[in-house]
């Protein structure tokens, strides 16, 4: 109150103080027109996601699922797994990849220079022997140390590598791999066992090109899990996992779908992707030069497309195709938005040519500046937002009550989208058969808006600055493999 | 201005009465699934009590309207098709027709064609949502009643949407009707590619019922009718004749060529082998891949059918292949030369003097560890080598 | 048939398919047989070594241990080494897994089957005993 009276007696008449009070209020009704855009945009999301999942709901059955299972005309799948020191999970993770429920795929592990016992592991598991077949080398990576094969699992396939980082790991995946779509699977990911049966259905129902399909991914922690299956959803205790939850729901159910039925998708996660590999190839496979290379792959593979005319679709299938475990620390959880964030933003930056320019269709007119305009921008203007309404108050251009009132109906704004995300997964797949857990959804869904979306919204903004900084010094950071532990936490689920 | 308080005022109140209603409709959404979820339960459970009888192939079924006679003695009379209770009948006996063939089949289907729910749910083909016209096609396929036939026929040719008229085909695949098949052919003359993958798949799931109107097919002048046909029957693993194939192999479109190729290796064409000899130097990669692949699944020629020279081209166009180009093609060579027996594995040994790096030496390295593998594998295990 | 023969052979069925299983289970225990019913791979290994039954049936595709798994720990234990197995699988798997039965000596009956079949597949199996 003192600075107030300092601010309002010193300043008060004079043309500075006007000229300050125009730019505050104008900014502020910048900012209150951009947040009322932006929840009504993931409003709208969510009301098309409500209809599209609905509809995916009422023409899946179990009938066409087992055609596809048996037919022999669906084209083969190559799981890629990239593993760097997961020696402890990776022959379990193997085992329930192998057991997947698809006519005919290929498990491909690829080492990418462990310093554990991922590569002996594996070997002595299923009985592994060295078998160096040639293999196609069509997108650029590290040099292949050996191929493994198994007569025991002829569909099992492990390539050891130089330590090149998981893009690197990826491609010599795509290299070595024989089928004609890839579906990329984190080593620590449980995927459901018809998952790939959903992923591969749009690329056989649409009539237009589908070079990449995805799922729902959805958080682990609290699920019980037997052997590389989760056999009972449930919710954790820890409430940094349970903001997570909501929060997967909010992004997988509502924006992912919606996205997809605009045809204006151009993230595919990175724990789980279908691709058609011919393409992906003709792109040059995943960049290794930046720290999002899931999302660039995707944006790099549509932006071919439009460049040559073709028509496609990136579908996303509103079924849940994998359980990933969520970090369960605030280090951690901060470490991965900071670099999703920064990934988003190496990812806008390499395609800026897309921005707004009508040869590359929806993409570049309405998908790319989504992820400008809201995604990547929205941290720094909403806390702006945040420092600007109290000086305006502070400033006497606004009465307290009304920068009080405003600031609740955002609130509330917030806790409408997170609930109408409860009310989404309840209305179609509510994995959640429990009341306690529907009320203890609600309840995350109304506390997340105090204080966990700031936080998520911190950890971004601190990604923008990080990537601006590294802006400069462009090429020079080497990325070593997936880190330590904590990074690989979030490096995953991307 | 927009921050007035009245304004916000009233904003507030409004989404502050929006949240409230969510919640109410969500915890309301849960108890009405929740008392939705205990009838189709107890239904469940009541009709799964009274069909074992039904299982009993021995007895006499008999239906009057929706009462079930087995051997005489009521077993059960269904509710009307409608409503909750309704649907749950339905989809518990579609849940048993996904795995039950033979005998029983029949018997669930005629319980379902009796009682009014084959023909209730043929009502909603005219129904103005496209994806109830989806989802209803596909459940009569999942009933398998020929009943539903010829509507799903009518379906199939006339519906405005196409994935309409993609679930009509799938559904007279499922129910496997010999009448179907005219329409469906007819079909693969449409011009998107698409389609025409939908249907071959569709027919090629018929299986035998459908070879006579296939063969017919092949007379085709059109020759990519005559193409997919040739392949819907090398895929059934039924083909008497094999000259339109031949000639397929010689058409202006690569994929026609390509298709032929496969048709020949997948039916067995040991007499047409020539034909694929020529085609080992086609154009178009994907031709030669599908030769060599073709030449694999046939095998060296035997002795008492080819000519000493036949055998020795055999062995000629495979080492050609081992040097081509691409990897495709060299990598198929080389498994195909690797399961040729002695002559074949001495073809890939002179491949392997070559200087290393060569592209020939490695898809020879290649196919000859892998089986090395095999052969080492299977002597030492007997327990079973496929996994699931 | 011996006196021996006559009495109650056992089965042991896995299936993780509430209504397949029950299907299987009516339809061996219609052909004269005692049954116990068993969800995933491995309480079906538990009950095979509880009951040593006659014979097992088991899916390929189950939660928790597949088919293959329970039909190889089965032949390593020379207590359970006799017993006939009898896999159930879908119409896709056949290709790939078809040597694999062959390889082993086992018995398979292709999903979508007819009780008829499967009892009379069944029958002529313990009729070998």
């Amino acid at each position: 109150m003192i600075g107030f009276a300092f601010i309002h007696l010193s300043w008060y008449g004079s043309p500075a103080w006007n000229f300050a009070r125009q730019v505050v209020l104008g900014y502020n009704a910048l900012v209150f027109f951009y947040v009322v855009f932006v929840d009504l945009t993931y409003l709208a999301f969510t009301f098309i996601a409500l209809i599209e999942v609905r509809r995916y709901l009422r023409t899946r059955d179990k009938e066409r699922l087992e055609q596809i299972f048996r037919s022999r005309l669906v084209p083969p799948i190559s799981i890629l797994c990239p593993a760097h020191n997961e020696g402890a999970t990776i022959v379990e993770s193997v085992r329930s990849l192998l057991r997947l429920k698809y006519s005919k795929h290929e498990v491909v592990v690829i080492n990418d220079g462990s310093k554990d016992n991922t590569l002996a592991a594996m070997i002595e598991a299923f009985s592994m022997e060295r078998l160096d077949f040639g293999y196609d080398m069509t997108v650029a990576c590290k040099p292949v140390k050996a191929l493994y094969a198994s007569a025991a699992y002829p569909k099992l396939i492990v390539v050891d590598k130089e330590n090149g980082g998981k893009a690197d790991a990826l491609n010599a995946g795509i290299n070595v791999s024989r089928y004609p779509l890839f579906c990329t699977v984190d080593a620590d990911a449980i995927l459901e066992e018809d998952a790939l049966l959903h992923v591969v259905r749009p690329m056989l129902d649409r009539p237009t090109f589908v070079p990449i399909t995805g799922g729902i991914i959805r958080a682990a922690n609290g699920c019980r899990v037997v052997k590389g299956r989760v056999e009972a959803v449930g919710l954790p205790s820890k409430p940094i996992e349970l903001f997570q939850i909501v929060e997967y729901m909010r992004a997988f159910l509502c924006g992912r779908t919606a996205q997809s039925t605009l045809n204006v998708m151009l993230i595919v996660s990175g724990a789980f992707g279908l691709f058609h590999k011919a393409t992906a190839k003709t792109v040059g496979g995943y960049s290794t030069d930046t720290v999002g290379e899931d999302k660039e792959l995707v944006v790099k593979i549509v932006r071919y497309l439009k460049e040559n005319k073709r028509d496609y679709e990136v579908l996303f299938v509103p079924q849940t195709v994998c359980w990933t475990e969520v970090p369960s620390s605030w280090q951690t959880l901060g470490r991965q938005r900071n670099r999703w964030h920064r990934g988003m933003f190496e990812v806008l930056y390499k395609h800026r040519a897309m921005f707004f320019n009508r040869a590359y269709g929806r993409a570049g007119l309405f998908g790319m500046p989504y992820f400008l305009l809201i995604e990547a921008i929205g941290p720094i203007v909403e806390l702006s937002g945040y420092i600007l309404l109290p000086l305006a108050a502070i400033l006497g251009l606004l009465a307290p009550i009304n920068a009080l009132i405003y600031t609740l109906c955002a609130v509330v704004l917030g806790i409408i989208l997170s609930v109408s995300a409860v009310l989404l997964e309840e209305a179609s797949f509510h994995r959640y058969p429990s009341w306690r857990d529907l009320a203890l959804l609600n309840l995350i869904a109304i506390v997340e808006n105090f204080g966990y979306r700031q936080l998520t919204l911190w950890w971004r903004l601190k990604g923008t600055w990080d990537y601006l900084r590294g802006q400069k010094q462009w090429g020079a950071q080497v990325r070593q493999g997936f880190g330590t532990a904590a990074q690989r936490a979030a490096a995953k689920a991307g | 201005m927009v921050l007035s308080l009245p304004y916000l005022l009233r904003i507030l109140e409004g989404l502050e009465a929006a949240l409230v209603l969510l919640l109410i409709g969500m915890f309301a959404m849960r108890t009405w699934r929740e008392n939705r979820a205990r009838v189709v339960l107890r239904t469940r459970a009541w009709l799964l009590e009274r069909l074992p009888p039904l299982f009993d192939g021995e007895s006499e079924l008999r239906c009057e309207g929706r009462q079930v006679f087995v051997g005489g003695a009521l077993v059960m009379e269904l509710p009307p098709p409608r409503g909750t209770v309704g649907d749950a009948v339905q989809e518990t006996i579609v849940d048993h027709l996904v795995f039950v063939t033979g005998e029983l089949r029949d018997r669930l289907v005629r319980v379902l064609e009796e009682s009014d729910y084959v023909s209730t749910a043929m009502l909603r083909l005219k129904s103005r949502s496209v994806e109830s016209r989806v989802k209803t096609c596909m459940l009569l396929g999942a009933m398998h009643s020929a009943i539903a036939v010829p509507a799903l026929i009518e379906v199939f040719r006339d519906d405005p949407d196409p994935f309409v008229r993609i679930g009509a085909a799938e559904a007279l695949g499922a129910i496997g009707s010999e009448v179907a098949i005219a329409p469906m052919l007819a079909a693969l003359r449409n011009p998107t590619r698409w389609q025409q993958v939908r249907v071959a798949e569709v027919l090629s799931r018929m299986g035998m019922t459908a070879v006579p109107a296939l063969t017919a097919a092949v007379e085709d002048p059109d020759i990519r009718i005559a193409a997919l046909a040739l392949e819907i029957l090398a895929d059934i693993g039924w083909m008497s004749d094999f000259a339109p194939a031949e000639r397929a192999l010689r058409h202006e479109s690569p994929e026609v060529r390509a298709r032929a190729a496969e048709a020949l290796g997948r039916g067995g064409a040991m007499d047409r082998v020539a034909a694929l000899f020529a085609a080992a130097g086609d154009a178009a990669w994907f031709v030669r891949v599908r030769v060599m692949k073709a030449l694999h699944s046939l095998g060296p020629p035997p002795a008492d059918f080819a000519t000493p020279a036949q055998s020795q081209r055999y062995f000629e166009v495979l080492e050609a292949g081992l040097h081509d180009d691409v990897w495709w093609v060299r990598s198929h060579a080389a498994e195909a030369l690797a399961d040729a027996g002695e002559e074949g594995r001495a073809v890939l040994s002179r491949a392997l003097v070559e200087e290393p790096g060569a592209p020939a030496r490695k898809a020879a390295v290649a196919a000859l560890q892998r089986l090395v593998l095999l052969s080492a594998s299977r002597t030492a295990a007997r327990v079973p080598a496929g996994r699931a | 048939m011996s006196d021996a023969a006559r009495a109650k052979a056992k089965v042991v069925i896995a299936d993780d398919d509430d209504d397949i299983r029950r299907l299987v289970q009516i339809t061996v225990t219609n052909a004269g047989c005692d049954v116990t019913p068993t969800a995933d791979g491995e309480s079906a290994l538990e009950a095979v070594r509880r009951v040593m039954p006659d014979l097992v049936i088991l899916d390929v595709l189950m939660p928790r241990m597949d088919g293959w798994e329970v039909a190889k720990a089965l032949k390593k234990d020379p207590a359970t080494e006799s017993i006939p197995i009898m896999f159930l699988t879908s119409k896709g798997q056949e290709h790939d897994v078809l040597e694999g039965f062959e390889a082993g000596g086992f018995d398979y009956v292709v999903k979508p089957f007819s009780p008829r079949e499967l009892q009379a597949r069944i029958r002529s199996l313990l009729a070998k005993r």
